[in-house]
């Protein structure tokens, strides 16, 4: 039994016509009974509930505190290869993109780490682009345990792999995986994605089961906001997030919400989401679910990401860069998506410390990473 | 309709018959309550006394029979009393029920998730009466519980639902159906429960010890009936007051918005 | 005549009687009833053919109310 069971189940249509018919009764019934139920969240993410942000927001606000405390964790993506196989029209890495292409060796690799671990980072993830046979499990499983023995927390975004090859990455000491659905409008999704196995929209929408099945501690989902209509991708996420707790309830979630940004041929948003939508999802998101982490990228700029860190957000990153060997040379033109908080890690923490917020370096401790299999 | 294993449930107040009086009482006040679904349990015969022929006016009412494994002190007991229930009533369905403490009568969680297991892989259909641990709870889906009964408070101590906050969680989590059993001490505990979104009641002592057992057993109906509808029909919002903090979204729009 | 163990009580029955034949001396009816051998559950499709041995154990039960 897998998520794309249960997908094939949901009439998008009606879910579509139901959110957009949602009433400020609607609304009003969400706020008082938003949490695990996701008819609440369909009308949360509803046009009808922006006049009631401020409402939403304190009310995350205050779940956010009392369930994280002041607390936000720090983690640093690497990049470890751009080599893709894919063509995603949407992404700088896509395979018909003529850039530099480069995976990182054993040296680049270290010097890479030793810079991140320097800026007191502890938590880091893993990013590649999809290229199965050049950039397979036999890297990941030779550079993670080099990784491992540096970072307490180590979460990995690469091409959906199987389930065995999971857990093999689990016992290398592989603490969550990031797998983005990009979005759940399967003809949008094949509009997207023109070559390579990223097309196949139905084993990357079981990835996570996969993922879950293998013992790991959180899975990562996300949508491509601007791909298609945010608010029923962001619903049909929640749904999915639903899916997985229900049947994977000893694993962790969190979601990440990026926003299309430009990039090196790259497309414009079919649907613009704007900062006051971007706000409605992050707090509909936590009044839906009080336990799950947000994380948000350097993709915005300093000054929303500052006035969103008290809305629901745990996790972000800072000083990052998006190309593989991006910390010894940083060089724009191989991102894989334009930055737009180019602040350092120490600007980072002193807007937040400003802001009563305590930034987290570390909350994880490899002596207890035991297997947590889900049955 | 509550669909439990195979077994479909107009009625989602389940009653015990224990306690009553007499035998006219109790199948009296069964017929009252609408129940389908009554509790059993197992004795070694007093050949002195003779049996007291329960089963053939339940039977012929096209009642389900849920034996339970009352007496039983660790999985080993229960699974024998299980096997013996089989044998006895022809049903492979089990309400698990180990509870070592005579003076509370709460059930022993480890024991009853050991003999779900066994009992589950036998193919016997699992109703586990056990306290309202949320994690249990799963635990017990997981091995193939048909349903979860968390209890509201201790067995015929009609304290009601102690447990509340719990059972939300157990209701919110579980995807096998939730019977709120024991201690449910008024129609108006069941109807709450039902209001939480309960998926059925288990009431025993409340109408058995009642000085009106029939009338008493109506009562239970009309509230589990109430409870129920409200649930579906959504109850309405409950206002608070509002928090005067600083604004949190004022950015928004004092902002060049992109 | 053999010794046999009922309820924990001790009776002469004759040799080889079966389980069905205690029953219907006993004057209980079959349904609802079951019948532990020397702590094994004896099926009721044995019970004609089951023949008691001497100092066997039976344990007779039968469905009682209960919550």
């Amino acid at each position: 039994m897998s998520f794309s069971a249960r997908f094939s189940q949901l009439n998008i249509d009606d879910l579509s016509m139901k959110l957009y018919a949602s009433t400020p009764a609607d609304v009003e019934r969400a706020l008082q009974y938003p949490s695990g139920n996701l008819s609440s969240l369909m009308a949360l993410l509803s046009p009808a509930a922006e006049a009631y942000i401020e409402q939403m927001a304190q009310a995350a606000a205050q779940i956010t505190r009392q369930r994280f405390g002041a607390n936000l964790g720090l983690y640093l993506p690497l990049y470890l290869s751009n080599l893709c196989a894919n063509e995603c029209d949407y992404c700088g890495f896509s395979m018909s993109n003529k850039i530099k292409r480069k995976t990182l060796n054993d040296d680049e690799l270290l010097a890479e780490v030793d810079i991140i671990k320097s800026r007191g980072f502890d938590s880091i993830l893993l990013v590649s682009g999809e290229h199965e046979t050049k950039v397979g499990i036999e890297y990941f499983a030779h550079v993670l345990p080099q990784i491992k023995q540096h970072f307490s927390y180590v979460a990995m975004e690469v091409q959906p792999l199987k389930t065995d090859e999971y857990q093999r990455l689990v016992a290398l000491g592989l603490d969550a995986v990031m797998v983005y659905q990009e979005t759940y409008q399967p003809q949008t999704y094949t509009k997207h994605h023109t070559r390579g196995k990223k097309q196949d929209f139905i084993q990357r929408l079981d990835t996570p089961d996969r993922v879950a099945k293998a013992g790991v501690d959180k899975i990562g989902l996300g949508v491509l906001l601007g791909l298609d209509d945010w608010r029923l991708d962001a619903l049909l996420m929640g749904y999915h997030l639903d899916y997985l707790e229900r049947h994977y309830w000893r694993t962790r979630y969190s979601i990440s919400l990026p926003r299309l940004r430009p990039c090196t041929g790259g497309i414009e948003p079919k649907v613009l989401l704007t900062d006051t939508g971007l706000v409605q999802m992050i707090c509909a998101f936590r009044l839906f679910n009080q336990q799950l982490d947000i994380s948000l990228s350097t993709r915005e700029t300093p000054e929303l990401r500052d006035n969103l860190l008290p809305l629901g957000v745990t996790q972000l990153s800072a000083g990052s860069s998006t190309q593989p060997g991006g910390y010894q040379q940083p060089d724009s033109q191989l991102d894989q998506f334009e930055i737009s908080d180019e602040r350092t890690v120490a600007e980072v923490i002193a807007a937040m410390k400003t802001r009563g917020f305590n930034p987290v370096f570390k909350d994880w401790e490899k002596a207890w990473g035991l297997n947590n299999a889900n049955g | 309709m509550l669909t439990i294993a195979d077994h479909q449930f107009e009625s989602r107040l389940f009653t015990g018959t224990g306690k009553f009086t007499n035998s006219a009482t109790m199948l009296a006040s069964i017929e009252a309550s609408g129940s389908q679904l009554v509790t059993l349990a197992m004795k070694r015969i007093d050949f002195k006394m003779g049996l007291d022929d329960l089963l053939s006016p339940l039977q012929s009412r096209g009642v389900k029979l849920l034996p339970n494994t009352a007496g039983a002190r660790n999985a080993k007991e229960a699974i024998f009393a299980a096997e013996l229930a089989y044998q006895m009533l022809g049903t492979k369905w089990i309400k698990l029920e180990i509870h070592p403490d005579p003076k509370y009568l709460l059930p022993d969680p480890i024991e009853t998730l050991n003999a779900a297991q066994v009992l589950c892989e036998k193919g016997f259909i699992v109703l586990p009466y056990i306290h309202a641990d949320p994690v249990l709870c799963r635990r017990l889906e997981e091995v193939g519980c048909a349903a979860v009964m968390p209890l509201g408070s201790p067995i015929g101590s009609n304290q009601g639902l102690a447990t509340e906050a719990f059972l939300k969680i157990i209701i919110e989590q579980s995807s096998v159906p939730v019977i709120v059993d024991a201690g449910i001490g008024a129609p108006s505990q069941a109807c709450r429960a039902m209001e939480m979104g309960a998926d059925a009641v288990l009431v025993n002592t409340a109408i058995a010890s009642s000085a009106n057992p029939i009338l008493m057993a109506q009562c239970f109906q009309q509230a589990v009936q109430s409870g129920r509808k409200a649930y579906k029909a959504g109850l309405g919002a409950v206002s608070h007051n509002a928090n005067n903090t600083s604004p949190l979204t004022g950015f928004l729009t004092t902002r060049k918005v992109s | 005549m053999i010794e046999i163990h009922i309820n924990g009580e001790s009776q002469q029955l004759a040799a080889n009687i079966t389980l069905a034949e205690i029953l219907a001396l006993k004057h209980i009816t079959p349904q609802s009833v079951a019948v532990v051998v020397n702590h094994t559950i004896i099926p009721r499709s044995q019970w004609s053919q089951h023949q008691c041995q001497a100092d066997d154990q039976l344990e007779f039960f039968s469905a009682v109310s209960g919550g």
